[in-house]
């Protein structure tokens, strides 16, 4: 299973894929939200879940899960949104809209792993 | 009395400096040389005696062993050569003045320059105390590091004499910006950090990048604490500025708080420029007293 991370930052981007790799996922890479798409119209298949941050340019990750639900050949993905936006307010909002998890930055590694292992374990129990 | 610490000065400019300002003032000497980092001066007057260049290498040094302390960098030249001092202003000079200037207006000049930063409020200190906290939870679950807040003044104009800011509007019940500024060496380690990554890996995009990501995270986990109150922002996405010298632009009347932190006795510092509107939806002084 590959992992799609979304997030305008490189650093970010980074530091998930460093911190998700040894958990033996592969890790597709995107700086926003229509890359991600871009992406998921090719390799859908091969991924399994997409770690999404808010806010970014071209397209946000709110949008981007919106339009992840939209289509049913993605029904597969589990959504966990990591994001600076840690209102509960936000949360709820990214939750209604289909994201099965959240994480608010800052995170350590073990934060992370953690986040992602209980998040995918949620998604496949449903 | 003030402590003004007078570097590379002739003895000529060291007698006028000394009977202009030893009745507030206690004067001490310094060549140019390695150790510049000011302790308790108040002031530091230099004189520009070399190629302007060089001179201008040596202002930048000064500003940097200042570590974004609010120490006023006074250079003192022969004659009244504007570009001189606009390169010599950004390299980091506070006020360049001339030997020829006429005593009284020099003595005048040099004692504004002595009146101290103001330091917050108590009142201001409750919106100050989050963004010191997260920046330095920040800093420790992202880059591993052991940050320490040393100080805090307020400033109505903050030339920053960084390498590189990454900046973040805020917009809401209040608005202004904030930002957070490095000098190379410390960025490059700090993202280096980040990345898990040695130094010589990290590229100017790397800190670019990093820098945005940490003023997004200092005020995005400083936001959510704001929550019902007058502080309260939106974030929009973080920018980043290179370059020495550069200034931010804040709202109008607003005072511009300088947060200074220190890595491993290497400063940065954050900028919090934060303005609460007032109820009638108008942006207004900071916050009034019955509003929290």
């Amino acid at each position: 299973m590959k992992v799609l991370v979304v997030d305008d930052s490189l650093v970010v981007r980074t530091i998930i894929e460093k911190a998700v790799k040894p958990m033996g996922y592969g890790v597709l890479q995107a700086a926003n939200g229509q890359e991600a798409l871009d992406i998921l119209a090719r390799h859908a298949d091969s991924i399994g879940l997409v770690l999404l941050d808010w806010n970014m340019p071209v397209q946000d990750g709110y949008e981007t899960i919106q339009r992840i639900k939209a289509n049913e050949a993605y029904n597969h993905l589990c959504i966990l949104m990591i994001s600076t936006e840690s209102e509960d307010e936000k949360v709820d909002q990214a939750l209604a809209a289909g994201a099965n998890g959240y994480l608010a930055k800052p995170f350590s590694a073990d934060e992370l792993t953690a986040k992602v292992q209980a998040t995918l374990a949620k998604f496949r129990s449903q | 009395m003030h402590n003004v610490l007078l570097i590379g000065c002739s003895s000529e400019a060291t007698k006028t400096i000394t009977e202009l300002l030893s009745d507030t003032c206690t004067l001490s000497s310094r060549t140019f040389g390695e150790d510049l980092a000011p302790k308790d001066d108040r002031m530091i007057i230099l004189e520009a005696r070399e190629q302007i260049e060089k001179d201008a290498a040596k202002i930048s040094r000064v500003r940097v062993s200042c570590g974004f302390r609010a120490i006023p960098i006074i250079v003192i030249k022969q004659g009244d050569d504007l570009a001189t001092s606009e390169r010599f202003l950004s390299a980091g000079a506070t006020e360049v003045l001339s030997l020829d200037a006429p005593p009284g207006a020099f003595r005048q000049i040099l004692q504004g320059h002595l009146i101290p930063n103001r330091k917050p409020l108590e009142k201001e200190m409750e919106y100050l105390k989050p963004f010191i906290e997260n920046t330095i939870a920040v800093f420790s679950k992202m880059a591993f590091v052991d940050v320490k807040f040393r100080e805090v003044y307020f400033a109505d104009v903050f030339r920053i004499y960084g390498d590189i800011s990454g900046i973040i509007g805020l917009s809401g019940n209040s608005e202004g910006t904030v930002a957070i500024t490095f000098y190379w060496d410390l960025a490059r380690k700090i993202i280096a950090n980040m990345m898990t990554v040695a130094e010589e890996n990290i590229n100017a995009e790397h800190i670019h990048d990093g820098a945005g990501e940490l003023i997004n995270m200092i005020s995005g986990s400083t936001k959510k604490i704001f929550k019902g109150t007058p502080y309260h922002f939106e974030l929009s996405l973080p920018t980043v500025v290179v370059g020495s010298g550069h200034q931010l632009g804040h709202p109008e009347g607003s005072s511009i708080a300088a947060l200074i932190f220190e890595v491993d006795e290497k400063a940065f510092v954050l900028q919090v420029c934060l303005q609460p509107k007032s109820k009638s939806g108008d942006s207004g002084a900071f916050i009034m007293e019955n509003d929290l």
